[in-house]
């Protein structure tokens, strides 16, 4: 067998071995077993590779914005101040309908 | 703070606070819950019942690493962070469909992959990569000359190298071996993501392989001439 023949079946069997052929091949060709070695190392630092990176600040008023379009939510600190609002609301509705049954 | 889980449930408007920001040190109803203890699970099921602080706290706990998907798929950092926000868009919508039978990270990784390849089909990369990749060139047939002359790789990169070599990876290439080698996904599953057979998956990840193995050889014989 040679390289080229060994290195055109090497992407279907790295992982999980060649045919008897393809691996006496693959210990008897220095060339072969320094491509392999490389491309399991590859793979193997790889899999080391742990989420590093951070998103901005940027994407989590982008949500918050999209959310706020949609009306799925609504900007913070407007529920505490709606709050208030309904309840000042309340207080002038008893207030009139209090003047209205007095009256 | 609570949203709808469901379109036929509640409507009720409500506040999302700030404390996604990473940068602001204001300690928010989310960032309490945070500090309360509370388990993933927990904060899993509290935002499919409709609490947005817990959303929020699910941000936290994900947001690294949906982000770390995005940006090595795509090697672009704007492009990650509006991919990053799409995905986590798509679980406030989607959460309340989430059932268990796989773990919440596999999930919502699931969920980001499938943001950033529908994006890369709406731009049409992959396509073209993978049309790319299926011609044979000249650059992907065996190098008796470049092994023969050098040692092996190991032991001579470091994490910084690889990212680089993999951020300069075509796109076509990138996509597969990101999805294989860093994120663990297996031939089968990429192929059904990608619409491609699992061969050419294989094929793809091997000239991918290829590509790094030649990036990072260049890259430390520049290195060693500058000594």
């Amino acid at each position: 067998m040679t390289c080229t023949e060994y290195q055109s079946v090497l992407p279907f069997i790295i992982e999980s071995g060649g045919s008897a052929t393809e691996e006496d091949h693959l210990k008897t060709c220095k060339v072969c077993s320094d491509l392999v070695a490389d491309l399991h190392y590859i793979a193997e630092a790889a899999k080391l590779l742990v989420p590093m990176e951070e998103p901005s600040g940027r994407v989590w008023d982008g949500i918050q914005k999209s959310l706020e379009r949609e009306g799925l939510a609504r900007p913070a600190g407007t529920r505490k101040g709606l709050q208030g609002f309904h309840a000042v609301l309340w207080i002038f509705a008893f207030a009139a309908v209090v003047q209205f049954v007095s009256w | 703070m609570e949203f709808p889980t469901t379109a036929a449930q509640n409507r009720a408007i409500l506040p999302i606070s700030e404390a996604g920001r990473s940068k602001k040190p204001i300690l928010t109803q989310a960032k309490k819950i945070l500090a309360s203890g509370i388990s993933e699970a927990e904060a899993i099921e509290r935002a499919k019942q409709g609490d947005g602080e817990c959303f929020e706290v699910l941000y936290g706990f994900h947001k690294r690493r949906v982000y770390s998907l995005c940006l090595r798929m795509t090697g672009n950092t704007a492009e990650a962070e509006d991919l990053t926000q799409e995905a986590f868009l798509q679980l406030y919508r989607k959460i309340a469909t989430f059932r268990g039978e796989s773990a919440f990270s596999t999930w919502l990784h699931r969920l980001a992959v499938n943001v950033v390849l529908m994006q890369l089909r709406k731009k049409g990369l992959s396509e073209v990569s993978l049309q790319e990749s299926l011609e044979p060139q000249e650059e992907d047939g065996p190098k008796r000359d470049i092994a023969s002359r050098d040692n092996v790789l190991a032991g001579s990169v470091d994490r910084v190298n690889l990212e680089r070599a993999i951020e300069s990876l075509p796109p076509g290439y990138r996509i597969i071996f990101v999805l294989h080698d860093v994120e663990g996904y297996e031939h089968n599953e990429i192929a059904e993501m990608m619409g491609c057979s699992i061969g050419n998956s294989k094929s793809q990840l091997h000239k991918a392989r290829m590509k790094l193995r030649d990036l990072l050889r260049t890259s430390r014989a520049e290195k060693a001439i500058k000594r």
